[in-house]
């Protein structure tokens, strides 16, 4: 198996929080792997552990046992350092609460991990991931002056700022409607068929989940299921 | 550091009300510093030029407090403590001695009560060889000249000097140095002899006692009077001082060995009382001029044009016959008659400070009238309830009673400012201020330059051993300096310690401030994490962001030093009035090193503020952070 075609490479991955000592176990040793250039849905309830594999493989956090590699990158032996830049220049993340800055506009917070990678020459980069998400009117609004749907664009905008190679949505639908939950999915739908991003987005929305190119169900720490979805049900 | 700035100004944007109290509660600690500094420069530059400008290096005083003396010598006000000016002649004699000079000061308050004039009583000829920095101003000004054709007095411009010193009197008092040590100071006016019986034997031819005569050449030495024109007094009354305290002012005539005084009160009642001559301590007349001024004395004669009016201390009696035998020397060399009435005629002459002649709008050839109140003590006489028995008891009381008067003067000239105490000063004859204001023989200060100075410890020693200069004091001018600089040192801790702990609660205060907003932002600081800011990223957010916080609270702070300067200013000298001296000038002075100074350590407390929250920031874990803000 060649390395370099997969974009998460997960074997017997395990992670346990510890709270109040009380052990719990979010993912009880799971074997995944996916391709670059893939998107895939991570369907299952609440605490099915959907979060937990996303934070680890966006080296938010790391796991408890087994092994995970990323780009090819062992997350077990990065440092600080080696993480911080595997977030900086691989990876973009959009959150279920947009997580915006306040009182950055739309453009500014586009901006923002360019500046943090010192990459100034980058800067109109993010007027066209705007242009792109269909916000080019709303480019110098706040936050505060923007519905539910276009800031979540902004944050897709953002994540793909510093062009990563896996695109990381945690339900980034989640507190939208319908008609744009639908939006935003068709959104990811090209980004990944036109930039060739591996996409990795956790739902609970079966309609939605099924838009993906293969959707893996998680319960209680385990994959329950994982299926290729062969024709678009919706 | 550019990328940080828009985020770390948004940021504190953001919390506008916060960051603006916490940059005001910086300014506030600046500001004290500043002032503070700012303060400390300024007095003791002010202090250096007021005491590099008295011109002598040693001030001989009635003893007294050194603090309260240094005040006298720096021209404030204190209970003042005279000297009899024999002891000039006395000092003079030291070999140390380069130059000498006696002054009297006398403060006089302002008759609305707020302030003093001071006035200085200086021997021109000892003064200005001292003090050669005190020279008459030069520039276009304008003058009040009688014109000489019509004799009015008109305004005139003029360039050049701004009038010039007293005219030099043509008879200078005499000194008159008797074998006994008494020096005895007054004009000459006559000569006169007398007979004494040396011997009386008796002749054994005749059995009649015979007699020996020998005939005593004398001097007849008068002591200065004044004269008062009488178109000018309006009103001549008395004031029967008694011995028992209590001063009687009406209409006074003796009767016999019995004084009848006739007093009125307020609702214009007469009353008559007789006081025996037992009773009197002394009388003084009481004369009331046309512009409201009031004139102490006796009338000593009175023509048909003026009164001759005498100061009391000399009354009994106005002159005095000495001996020719009994006296060692003049200090005109020998006796010389003068006619007295030609030289103690006209306006007291007044040289006046620059901000004196400012403040007052006085230009020369003007007259100057100085309104003041002054402190009479007086016993009352009042009814209480004894506590004990019940019954109605007399007591006496000590009150001080407020005399108004005014002073006359004709403005002779004006000095050049010379930034020190000397500008806010009157200058007069030391003569006419002994007799004008009734110190007579009075002097409060003697200013001495030494040959050397170095040799200051052996004249003061010598100062001190000789028993007839009596209570005095001898002043290095250094050590006043020392003296006050040391009492301004100790506040100055004192204070400084206050604003070290302005600094260290705003120092508190902005950690509080910065550590609120990190804590507020955990969730932000995550993002910020997970879209690729790097630990040091956030660390120097932080950081910019408290250095911002106290870099304007630095400029503010010193904005509000420097504007509010002058109030503080006033401040010092209102509170420091009370406790004594406070130099002429500036005495908050803010250079460029103080600024520049507080506006880097206001900087420096950003940075050493900032290091712990911006750590802490930094430190957080993404996910951590992102969880905690949910």
């Amino acid at each position: 198996m060649e390395n370099h075609t997969y974009a998460v490479l997960a074997e017997k991955l395990k992670k346990v929080y510890h709270l109040y000592k009380e052990e719990i176990v979010a993912l009880k040793g799971i074997d995944v792997t996916i391709k670059k250039g893939e998107f895939v849905s991570i369907m299952g309830p609440s605490g099915a552990g959907k979060t937990t594999f996303l934070n680890l493989v966006g080296c938010l956090d790391k796991h408890t046992e087994g092994s995970l590699i990323v780009l090819c990158a062992n997350l077990a032996s990065l440092n600080e350092r080696q993480l911080h830049n595997m977030r900086r220049h691989h990876l973009g993340f959009v959150f279920q609460e947009f997580f915006l800055i306040k009182e950055l506009t739309a453009l500014e917070n586009v901006q923002l991990p360019i500046v943090f990678a010192n990459e100034y020459k980058n800067l109109p980069w993010a007027q066209y991931l705007l242009e792109r998400v269909g916000l080019k009117q709303r480019m110098n609004h706040q936050p505060k002056e923007l519905s539910g749907g276009e800031m979540q664009r902004v944050a897709i905008a953002r994540a793909l700022a510093n062009k990563p190679d896996i695109l990381l949505a945690d339900e980034p639908t989640g507190n939208l409607d319908t008609k744009n939950a639908r939006d935003i999915y068709d959104l990811l739908r090209q980004l990944c068929n036109e930039e060739k991003i591996t996409i990795i987005a956790a739902t609970h929305n079966v309609k939605l989940a099924y838009l993906a190119d293969r959707v893996i169900h998680l319960r209680e720490g385990n994959i329950e299921k994982d299926e290729l979805v062969i024709e678009r049900r919706f | 550091m550019r990328k940080y700035l828009n985020l770390a100004y948004k940021s504190l944007y953001r919390r506008k009300i916060r960051s603006f109290l916490t940059i005001g509660g910086v300014g506030v600690a600046v500001a004290v510093l500043v002032s503070l500094l700012g303060f400390n420069t300024g007095y003791r530059k002010a202090l250096e030029r007021d005491v590099g400008g008295m011109g002598y290096q040693v001030l001989v005083t009635a003893k007294g407090c050194p603090y309260e003396l240094a005040t006298v010598a720096l021209a404030g006000v204190g209970s003042l403590r005279y000297l009899t000016d024999d002891t000039v002649a006395k000092i003079k004699e030291d070999p140390e001695v380069a130059e000498i000079t006696p002054t009297l000061m006398v403060p006089l308050i302002k008759e609305e009560g707020t302030g003093f004039y001071t006035i200085w009583g200086i021997d021109l000829d000892t003064y200005s060889r001292l003090r050669p920095m005190m020279k008459i101003a030069r520039g276009k000004h304008k003058e009040k000249v009688i014109d000489p054709d019509t004799g009015n007095e008109v305004e005139k411009e003029v360039d050049g000097p701004m009038g010039g010193w007293f005219k030099p009197r043509e008879v200078k008092p005499d000194e008159i140095y008797l074998k006994n040590g008494r020096v005895v100071k007054g004009l000459i006016v006559g000569e006169g002899e007398y007979e004494k019986v040396t011997s009386r034997e008796l002749n054994p031819v005749t059995g009649e006692f015979e007699e020996t005569k020998k005939t005593f050449k004398t001097v007849k030495i008068m002591l200065p009077s004044r004269l008062y024109k009488k178109s000018e007094v309006t009103g001549v009354g008395g004031i029967l001082a008694l011995r028992d305290g209590t001063q009687i002012r009406g209409d006074i005539s003796p009767i016999d060995d019995t004084f009848k005084a006739v007093t009125r009160d307020a609702q214009g009642t007469e009353q008559q009382n007789t006081y025996s001559k037992e009773q009197v301590l002394r009388v003084e007349d009481e004369l009331t001029l046309k512009d409201g001024s009031k004139v102490l004395g006796v009338i000593m004669n009175e023509t048909n044009e003026y009164y001759n009016v005498g100061d009391i201390e000399l009354a009994y009696p106005n002159t005095e016959e000495v001996s020719l035998d009994l006296v060692k020397t003049f200090s005109n060399g020998k006796p010389k008659i003068i006619d007295y009435y030609k030289h103690f005629k006209g306006e007291t002459e007044i040289v006046l400070g620059w901000e004196a002649a400012q403040t007052g709008f006085l230009q020369v050839g003007q007259k100057l009238t100085l309104k003041v109140k002054e402190m009479t003590k007086q016993k009352v006489k009042e009814k209480i309830i004894d506590p004990v028995s019940g019954k109605e008891k007399e007591i006496e009381r000590e009150t001080e009673m407020p005399v108004f008067n005014a002073y006359k003067f004709k403005v002779m000239g004006i000095l050049e400012r010379s930034g020190s105490k000397d500008d806010g000063f009157y200058f007069i004859q030391l003569e006419e201020a002994q007799r004008i204001f009734r110190r007579y023989k009075m002097l409060t200060g003697i200013g001495i330059s030494l040959h050397d100075l170095a040799k200051l410890p052996m004249f003061t020693d010598r100062i001190y051993n000789r028993k007839e200069l009596g209570e005095t004091q001898v002043i290095s001018l250094a050590e006043v300096k020392g003296t006050i600089l040391n009492l301004v040192q100790t506040a100055k801790i004192l204070v400084m310690s206050v604003a070290f702990i302005a600094i260290f609660v705003s120092l508190i205060g902005v950690i509080n401030t910065i550590l609120m907003s990190v804590f507020e932002r955990t969730q932000e600081i995550g993002i910020m994490k997970a879209i690729g800011a790097s630990n040091m990223d956030i660390f120097k957010l932080i950081w910019l962001e408290t250095i911002i916080i106290c870099a304007l609270g630095g400029i503010f702070g010193t904005l509000i030093a420097i504007f509010g300067g002058k109030l503080i200013e006033k401040l010092i000298r209102v509170v420091m009035s009370k406790a004594g001296y406070v130099p002429a000038g500036e005495i908050v002075q803010f250079t460029p090193q103080i600024i520049i100074g507080c506006f880097l350590g206001a900087i420096l407390l950003g940075i050493l503020s900032g290091i712990w929250p911006a750590y802490r920031a930094a430190k957080m874990r993404p996910i951590e952070a992102i969880r905690r803000g949910e």
